[in-house]
């Protein structure tokens, strides 16, 4: 090969190497600056359609992406981050797994949320690492899904046989739950259309089934058990003895005149019902 | 013939002793664990609760394997563990402790490790965990036979007490504080680490201790301290759960518990008390000064007499319900207390923690309800905030019982007015029908009895 010849291909290599390196590198970049979601989408929906389908369908989406990746690019370990989860699903929701030994390992060795939420990447899984596993912008963990994509997911710690174990009985522990709750409605409706309590009695009911689902999925003992299960025997216990106040007049009706009805002997509806 | 009078206590007693050793034995023999055990089979999940008496090992994979081979195939089954695996002591150690020592090399012969299984390398920490028993309940060494021999765990869905063993494992496995594959005693010695159990209404372990000046403390510096010295004096700014409880390191929660857990009246100065009670000054004395460390008991004291004498008041007035025949509905008109045979034929009402009050929470009247609560909740939430220093928790707590106290009295009124209305009417009460004997749950429960 000719000197010159070797001389220009080198001034090439060189030259691709001054422009065309960093121009690449900067093409894969992520621009700087702050977006809309809408532009979030218009770019996005070239690189990532899978991710953006999942984000479509699942329950986030009426959330844009700047709620949980803010405004600018590289803040995936913000989206990551329990604190960003927990600042829209705050009470019951977050306090059952915060509370649970995956939660406390969490608070105890705060993990690197740069890593992806992958299996084997994570010691105790956050929010993100089950419910968006992977990526998967719908929530992983949806009963709906089948429960094999559950039992892949705790797989990464847990033997499949663990997992599904612990999956029914957490299934099972909320179906009993469900039960009490046809019980409340079956003994609501022994009360009379009237009756000032009902709403309230039966909110309690639907809040308190609901801590026994947290606790069944985010393997929280105590939301299974003092916010839930015994929880509901005493909502059934308040709704049966409402119904004994109508029968036998026992006890004060609400109202202002609570105080000085308190002794007043009222003939109850007479009513035959069978809670069933 | 003197003699043969004689004989028949002899024979007796002989014939006796065995006979109960025999029952016992049965009773035990049963599909599930305990005193009750022919009463129940255990959910499926139950056999990682309680791994000793009910694991089965999977049939998936054959073969004899060495502790590297294990790590081949798991790193990739189940990063996650292998990768705590390999942060953990066990892997440090000059003779590292791989899978098979703990799990056993067959994997169609795998066990779960129990605390039998942990303790053939710690053996201190083994022993002095068995020895509680001698401090009775509460206790960890106990907590699975207390759970699945109490009335309602016998009685109810085993799908929805499941709920218990979880915590009650703590006397059945060792990673309920040492979680797994670490197995981190720096990671047992923070408070964190009981409050997946220690938490909740009766037991607010976790809210009062962390508001507490101890926890305040905590909360503020703790993540900066160094976790790995052991507890002893001078080595912590502010007491831990395990600081206090299991002192020096020493694996039983028990063995100073002077209150019981509020549970149930005790006399705080009998002879074996003092001797606790001088345990816990010397403990104090790490920091403080030992007569404030003794005023801050005797103010315990103080809090538990008045809150057992709002309790007794309750009691009392339930009592004389009970009584007059005046609860409704009566104990004949709902299901019968768990587990009972013999209230099943002469069904009564339980009151009081020496009359099982503990199982007493579902199927009785509204007016025990609000007994259970105020004795389980708000009792326990005052004694629990006093114990760990959280003054409002104390102020919270009695308000709680005031409140409690004054509903169940008015209540109690009201159920006399119109029972002794109804005797007077017509000498009839009214019945309650099949309003507390039916319905969904009440029938699912009752036919899986």
């Amino acid at each position: 090969m000719p000197t010159i010849e070797r001389l220009r291909r080198l001034t090439l290599l060189l030259a691709w190497l001054a422009l065309g390196l960093p121009a690449s590198a900067v093409a894969a970049e992520a621009p700087a600056g702050e977006f809309t979601d809408t532009e979030c989408v218009a770019c996005h929906v070239g690189q990532d359609a899978g991710l953006l389908a999942t984000q479509r369908d699942g329950p986030h989406a009426a959330v844009g992406c700047s709620a949980c990746h803010g405004a600018t690019h590289g803040r995936l370990p913000r989206a990551r981050d329990d604190a960003t989860c927990s600042g829209c699903h705050a009470g019951a929701a977050a306090a059952s797994h915060a509370n649970s030994k995956h939660g406390v390992l969490l608070t105890l060795a705060p993990p690197d949320w740069n890593a992806p939420l992958q299996r084997g990447r994570y010691r105790a899984p956050g929010c993100a690492y089950c419910h968006l596993h992977d990526g998967d912008h719908g929530n992983r963990m949806d009963p709906a899904r089948g429960r094999e994509q559950a039992v892949w997911v705790c797989g990464g710690c847990h033997a499949p046989r663990f997992a599904t174990t612990q999956l029914e009985a957490g299934a099972r522990l909320v179906a009993v739950a469900e039960l009490k709750r046809r019980e409340a409605a079956a003994i609501a409706g022994c009360l009379p259309t009237g009756d000032e309590t009902r709403a309230a009695l039966l909110a309690r009911v639907d809040g308190h089934l609901r801590n026994v689902r947290l606790g069944a999925g985010h393997q929280s003992p105590d939301y299974q058990w003092w916010y839930g299960q015994p929880a509901l025997d005493g909502d059934l216990i308040r709704l049966r003895d409402r119904v004994e106040h109508w029968r036998r007049g026992i006890g004060a009706e609400p109202g202002p005149d609570a105080a000085t009805d308190a002794m007043v002997v009222r003939p109850g509806p007479d009513r035959a019902c069978d809670p069933r | 013939m003197r003699a043969r009078y004689l004989l028949i206590p002899v024979v007796a007693a002989l014939l006796a002793i065995p006979l109960g050793y025999a029952w016992v034995d049965w009773s035990r023999s049963g599909p599930g664990s305990g005193r009750y055990s022919h009463a129940w089979t255990p959910e499926p999940a139950q056999v990682y609760w309680d791994p000793a008496t009910f694991y089965r090992p999977p049939e998936t994979v054959a073969g004899v394997f060495t502790g590297a081979q294990c790590i081949a195939c798991h790193d990739a089954a189940t990063p996650g563990i292998v990768a705590d695996w390999r942060a953990s002591g066990h892997a440090a150690a000059a003779d590292p402790v791989m899978c098979p020592a703990c799990h056993g090399a067959d994997h169609q012969a795998l066990h779960l490790p129990d605390p039998a299984v942990c303790g053939g390398c710690h053996a201190t920490q083994h022993g002095e965990f068995l020895d509680e028993a001698r401090y009775g309940f509460p206790s960890h060494v106990l907590a699975m036979e207390r759970a699945v021999e109490a009335p309602h765990f016998v009685d109810k869905p085993k799908a929805e007490v499941q709920a218990c063993v979880q915590c009650h494992s703590v006397a059945t496995k060792c990673d309920s504080c040492h979680t797994r594959h670490r197995f981190s005693a720096a990671e047992a010695r923070r408070p964190e680490a009981c409050i997946t159990c220690h938490s909740g209404p009766p037991h607010p372990d976790d809210a009062t201790y962390f508001a507490s000046a101890h926890g305040q403390l905590y909360l503020a510096e703790g993540a900066g301290w160094d976790w790995s010295k052991p507890l002893t004096k001078g080595n912590y700014k502010a007491p831990t759960c395990a600081y206090c409880h299991m002192e020096r390191g020493r694996h039983q929660v028990a063995d100073k518990a002077l209150w019981k857990f509020g549970v149930l009246e005790i006399n705080p100065n009998t002879s074996a008390n003092r001797v606790l009670r001088a345990r816990w000054v010397e403990l104090c004395a790490d920091c403080h000064p030992r007569a404030q460390a003794a005023a801050w008991l005797g103010e315990l004291d103080g809090e538990r007499k008045r809150a057992w004498r709002k309790l007794g008041a309750a009691e009392r007035t339930l009592k004389a319900l009970r009584g007059d025949d005046l609860l409704h509905p009566g104990p004949g008109e709902r299901p019968a207390y768990p587990a009972s045979l013999w209230d099943r034929y002469f069904p009564r009402a339980r009151i009081g923690f020496y009359e099982g009050q503990a199982s007493a929470f579902y199927n009785v009247s509204g007016i025990e309800r609000d007994y259970f609560e105020m004795w389980y909740f708000a009792n326990l939430g005052a004694y629990k905030a006093a114990a760990h220093g959280d003054a409002a928790g104390v102020a919270r707590g009695h308000a709680a019982l005031d409140r409690d106290l004054a509903a169940i009295t008015a209540r109690a009124a009201d159920l006399r007015a119109v029972g002794t209305a109804e005797q007077g009417a017509g000498g009839q009460r009214t019945d309650p029908g099949t309003l507390w004997l039916d319905g969904p749950y009440t029938e699912h429960n009752r036919a899986n009895d």
